[in-house]
């Protein structure tokens, strides 16, 4: 009569299930929630190459679909993945390549698609060179994604723990033009990864685009600003385009000493495609942006840029992209008084050269995927992915589309049949019910600092900071555990209605067969029914049974015993920081901390068992009412804690060694309150299983 | 021991297939593929094979109830009691354990009484009636004190019970003696593969009475009483003391008239045979003879009764599930049928599950332990 099992999805969060690279972001929260940064990091950097820069740059589509949002603010999933990132978390991980299988693999264009196929494609064991056109690594993460939002010394770090897996570089080659993708795999290249970006500007196809000075493409003005060449604006600036490269070039142009910046923009703000907080950025340090706005002539004096004559747009009929288009009102001309005109109204991949091999798409500039499970080309052993593919996309998309190059090329080289995408399920986008939303604390999202708009502009430093460990650990604390909660084995359940009692959010319900139900999608996984149920029907996926007493165990062998030795049992929930653990640990080593998730789901036989460890006393340190998730569960912790004790007095235990409390506001104890608590337990003598306990 | 000693030691090869146990056997009845004789064969079968281990980690093994209405009636004698609980023996030292309800709170505590300490158990004693240090007569309470905390929110008083003995022994002049040295009897253990601290808990309790000076130990629980009757005498010789039940003493003493039933109640009641007080230690009688002394209670039997009674449901705590409901629940609508108000329980587990199974149910029947009803007959 085993547990039922889950199906792998089942239990997947929507945060995950939105991710193109599946990051299991509810693991590294919780991680950090528990202060165990390492280990975070780790977990996130096995699956993710590029942490640091996704921390920044991401457009967190985790975040859009994460449960929270519909009670207060989602997660900051993204700046928590930054802060894992940052610091010195990174120095214990180590990769674990496979043994070398022989292969070559070329890896064309080192981006964000590049370099995640070159790391996975290396850990797999194959020998891997980086061809890259330019002189410098990293692709529009370097040359496109301003320094303000993406340190260049995140960017190197990032790229050098990648290389150092013994991947090759070789710089300023450009594949198909001196050297053919033939001709690599004469040189001895098995198989070949097309990642090239798209790193040319459209062209804005209106007069005077070709005949004046201080027209500037958005990726050449962009990469000359990351190259430190000092491209030479005017102080009138004006740039066309919507996304995120049009808003990079406005920032950045603020910051080269241009007085005004206008971005130009031909449809409404809703439909605008750069990033809500960029463009949020963008406004505040001083750039205008015109809405409903198109181009309509690049004027001249001199042979210089003098002005952009443009035309208001009208909302019509929706287009093929299922946007509503344009459409100019007559007698609404107009023109902007500007020295510089940036285009940045959409790039595609440099391949003309490469036509001659390869089929190519979208007239006749994207490279063509036969297959785009496996991201197969028509060549075979030639495999494309990325922005070169796709058209400009975001780095996440292009990390998942170079894992699965890699997969697909490893099967390739070993003679299987390349893969098949599994289907996922979609993130549901239910909406939680409005009960359970008003019974959930509000919690305020942690709130990064930003440099002053004046020592923004003053050069390129990184705009945001990251989170603080507190802030992070405040923030991961506001998780809802998706999924994690309670999953009821109706073989086991005697349907004695415990969990339909006890439930702090009503979810468990007696059906009229008489069955007991309950609905995981609304469950937040306090646990309170699960440490109940007097079948243990209730599993938790977040703590399952005996977790509690494990992490006493785990505890106890990491610390030295002391005489008394008292298991305090911290509810995460209280108000301390890292300090306060830190003094803790330092003014009272006779207290082993163990960090619980609430005192409710903790049961009358953890905590006996916590005995039989050979704990001297126990302490059940419940956060301050304020700060409590679930205050209604404060009661059966109570009455927990009361028979515990009950019980160890007949045992001859003392249950005075048993002692529940609430945290002060602020810190883990009041005063001098500990220190005459454990002198208290010591005077009650040792655990008398103690010998024995701890013999074993 | 290997499992083809065990084999020929409980002639379990015996079996002739002839089914009788499978269609005796309550939990057979709700759990799909489980069977006394289903057991017996996996056995046979992986000792011919090589396959012992695989059949020692079957977890269904400990769904069993141990109720031994198989063994009743097994034409064959295949001693099926005996290979279960040697079989569980052997497969807890392979690390298969029984997954006990409550958290294992139960078994923790138990786990607890190892070693050295010195319990507080007795408080209870001292203020329902008269006990001494050392004497003749010894009264063993066992666990009823830690299920008292554990079952009160069921509205369930454990230690009523051993209060209500201690009052009437008492009133036969006998202050036994009840003592805070004395461990869990260790059945459960016994019956859960647990044997070393099953032997760990019989020494201690050995001791503790031959230090009391004690010759006569009283027992109200039947599982206690089989235990030590039974089970002592295998691990360690036979027993310097005599082996009692509360039912065969008092109802000894009502006989002679030293004790009235005489406060009548009007219930109609049917009557629930213990499967250690019944099958197991054959005391049928006794409990009747009880109940028709005390006046206004009318007796009416199940149709399952005696040597046929049907387990309460759950053994040792282990594998608690909605099986074990089913169980509990054909047993109390067979009660219900009798035309009963009131189940007469005399033992303090089926007590407890029963109360369990009706708590959640829209079944209006009452659980009373036979010995509280004595003592409201004899108004005290």
């Amino acid at each position: 009569m085993a547990n039922k099992t889950q199906i792998d999805h089942d239990d997947w969060p929507p945060c995950r299930l939105a991710c193109p690279i599946l990051t299991d972001a509810r693991e590294y929260i919780q991680l950090i929630a528990e202060r165990r940064f390492e280990e975070a990091f780790a977990a996130i950097r096995k699956q993710n190459p590029l942490p640091g820069i996704c921390g920044r740059i991401c457009t967190h589509p985790c975040e859009v679909s994460c449960k929270r949002g519909q009670v207060d603010e989602p997660i900051a999933i993204a700046t928590l993945k930054r802060f894992a990132a940052d610091g010195s978390r990174k120095d214990e991980y180590e990769a674990q390549p496979n043994e070398s299988t022989g292969h070559n693999v070329a890896v064309i264009g080192s981006g964000p698609a590049g370099l995640s196929a070159a790391h996975d494609l290396a850990l797999l064991g194959h020998h891997v060179t980086i061809f890259e056109v330019l002189p410098v690594l990293g692709g529009m993460l370097r040359v496109g994604v301003p320094a303000y939002r993406l340190p260049k010394d995140v960017l190197n770090e990032e790229i050098k723990a990648i290389l150092d897996l013994g991947i090759e570089v070789k710089t300023g080659v450009r594949i198909s033009d001196k050297i053919k993708i033939a001709d690599l795999f004469d040189q001895g290249y098995k198989a070949v990864f097309l990642a090239i970006g798209a790193h040319k500007d459209r062209k804005l196809g209106i007069p005077g685009e070709d005949e004046f000075e201080g027209v500037v493409s958005a990726v050449s003005f962009l990469r000359d600003v990351s190259e430190k060449r000092n491209p030479k604006v005017g102080k009138k600036v004006a740039v066309v385009g919507g996304g995120n490269t049009a808003v990079d070039s406005a920032r950045s142009v603020l910051r080269m000493g241009a007085e005004t910046v206008h971005i130009v923009y031909r449809r409404s703000k809703d439909e605008m495609p750069a990033a809500q907080e960029e463009i949020e950025e963008a406004i505040q340090e001083g750039v205008q942006i015109a809405y409903l706005t198109s181009p309509l002539e690049i004027l001249g004096e001199d042979g210089k840029v003098s002005g952009l004559k443009c035309i208001k747009n009208e909302l019509g009929e929706p287009d093929a992209s299922g946007r509503r288009s344009p459409e100019p009102v007559p007698g609404s001309e107009f023109t902007l008084d500007v020295d510089t005109v940036i285009a940045a109204i959409g790039q595609a991949p440099e391949s003309s050269l490469l036509a001659d091999e390869l089929d190519l798409a979208e007239g006749a500039q994207r490279i063509a995927v036969k297959d785009p499970d496996s991201l197969a080309t028509g060549l075979p052993g030639v495999f494309a992915g990325g922005d070169a593919v796709t058209g400009p996309a975001t780095a996440v998309k292009a990390i998942a589309a170079g894992k699965r190059a890699a997969i697909s090329i490893d099967h390739y080289l070993r003679g299987e049949a390349l893969p098949k995408a599994e289907p996922l399920k979609e993130a549901e986008g239910k909406k939680l019910a409005t009960e359970i939303v008003e019974k959930t604390r509000r919690l305020p999202r942690s709130r990064v600092q930003t440099l002053s708009v004046d020592s923004r502009l003053a050069g390129f430093d990184e705009v945001a900071s990251g989170f603080t460990e507190d802030q992070a650990v405040q923030e991961a604390q506001r998780c809802l555990h998706c999924n994690l909660g309670a999953y009821l084995d109706l073989e086991r359940c005697i349907t004695c209605g415990a969990c339909v009692e006890v439930c702090p959010l009503d979810i468990p319900s007696m059906g009229e067969d008489g069955k007991v139900y309950v609905d995981v999608f609304k469950c937040q996984a306090c646990g309170t029914c699960a440490a109940e149920c007097p079948v243990q029907a209730v599993s938790m996926r977040f703590y399952p049974p005996g977790h509690t007493v494990r992490e006493v165990e785990k505890a106890l062998k990491q610390s030295e015993i002391s005489n008394p030795f008292v298991v305090g049992l911290f509810s995460q929930y209280g108000n301390f920081t890292g300090s306060h653990l830190d003094t803790l640990s330092k003014d009272f080593p006779q207290v082993v901390p163990v960090m619980v998730f609430g005192l409710e789901r903790v049961s009358v036989s953890d905590l006996l068992r916590i005995f039989e460890l050979g704990a001297d006393g126990v302490l059940m340190a419940e956060a301050p009412p304020e700060n409590r998730r679930f205050p209604e569960t404060w009661p059966l912790v109570e009455k927990r804690s009361t028979a515990a004790k009950e019980i160890l007095d007949l045992l001859g235990f003392a249950g005075d060694r048993l002692i529940l409390y609430t945290m002060p506001e602020e810190g883990l104890f009041e005063g001098s309150w500990l220190a005459e608590t454990i002198g208290e337990i010591k005077s009650l003598g040792p655990n008398p299983l103690r010998k024995e306990a701890l013999a074993a | 021991m290997n499992i083809q000693d065990l084999i020929e030691r409980t002639k379990v090869s015996f079996c002739q297939d002839c089914g009788v146990c499978t269609g005796s056997c309550p939990v057979s009845r709700v759990l799909p593929g489980f069977s006394p004789q289903q057991m017996v064969s996996k056995f046979i079968l992986s000792a011919d094979l090589g396959l012992e281990d695989e059949a020692l980690s079957d977890r269904d093994m400990w769904s069993c109830l141990t109720c031994a209405l198989c063994l009743q009636r097994c034409p064959s004698k295949v001693e099926y009691l005996e290979f279960v609980r040697a079989v569980r023996e052997e497969a807890f030292r392979t690390g298969n354990k029984a997954t006990f309800a409550h958290d294992g709170v139960i078994e923790t505590i138990v786990n607890m009484q190892r070693g050295g300490l010195h319990q507080n158990k007795t408080a209870w004693a001292r203020e329902a009636g008269q006990i001494a240090e050392s004497g003749e007569y010894y009264l063993f309470v066992g666990c009823l004190p830690y299920f008292d905390v554990l079952f009160r929110d069921m509205g369930i008083s454990s230690l009523d019970s051993a209060s209500h003995m201690l009052k009437m022994l008492n009133k036969l002049g006998i202050e036994p003696v009840v003592s805070d040295e004395e461990r869990c009897c260790g059945h459960d253990m016994l019956w859960s593969g647990n044997v070393d601290v099953f032997k760990e808990l019989a020494a201690f309790n050995i001791e503790a009475i031959k230090r009391c000076g004690s010759k006569k130990v009283i027992f109200g629980c039947p599982e206690g009483y089989v235990t030590f009757k039974a089970y002592y005498p295998l691990y360690f010789g036979e027993l310097d003391f005599e082996v009692v039940h509360f039912y065969d003493l008092v109802g000894q003493q009502i006989k002679e008239g030293a004790l009235q039933l005489g406060h009548a109640e009007k219930r109609t009641v049917t009557y629930h045979d213990p499967c250690r007080l019944g099958r197991m230690a054959g005391i049928y009688e006794a409990p009747r003879e009880l109940i028709a002394g005390m006046p206004g209670m009318k007796l009416v039997e199940m149709e399952r009764n005696r040597e046929n009674a049907v387990c309460c449901g759950v053994s040792c705590w282990a594998n608690c599930s909605s099986y074990s409901k089913q169980i509990q629940m054909d047993r109390i609508k067979e009660a219900e049928a009798t035309g009963a108000d009131t189940i007469i329980t005399a033992c303090p587990k089926c007590k407890i599950h029963f109360t369990c199974a009706l708590s959640s149910g829209d079944v209006g029947m009452e659980v009373k332990d036979l010995t509280c009803l004595m003592a409201s007959a004899m108004e005290i």
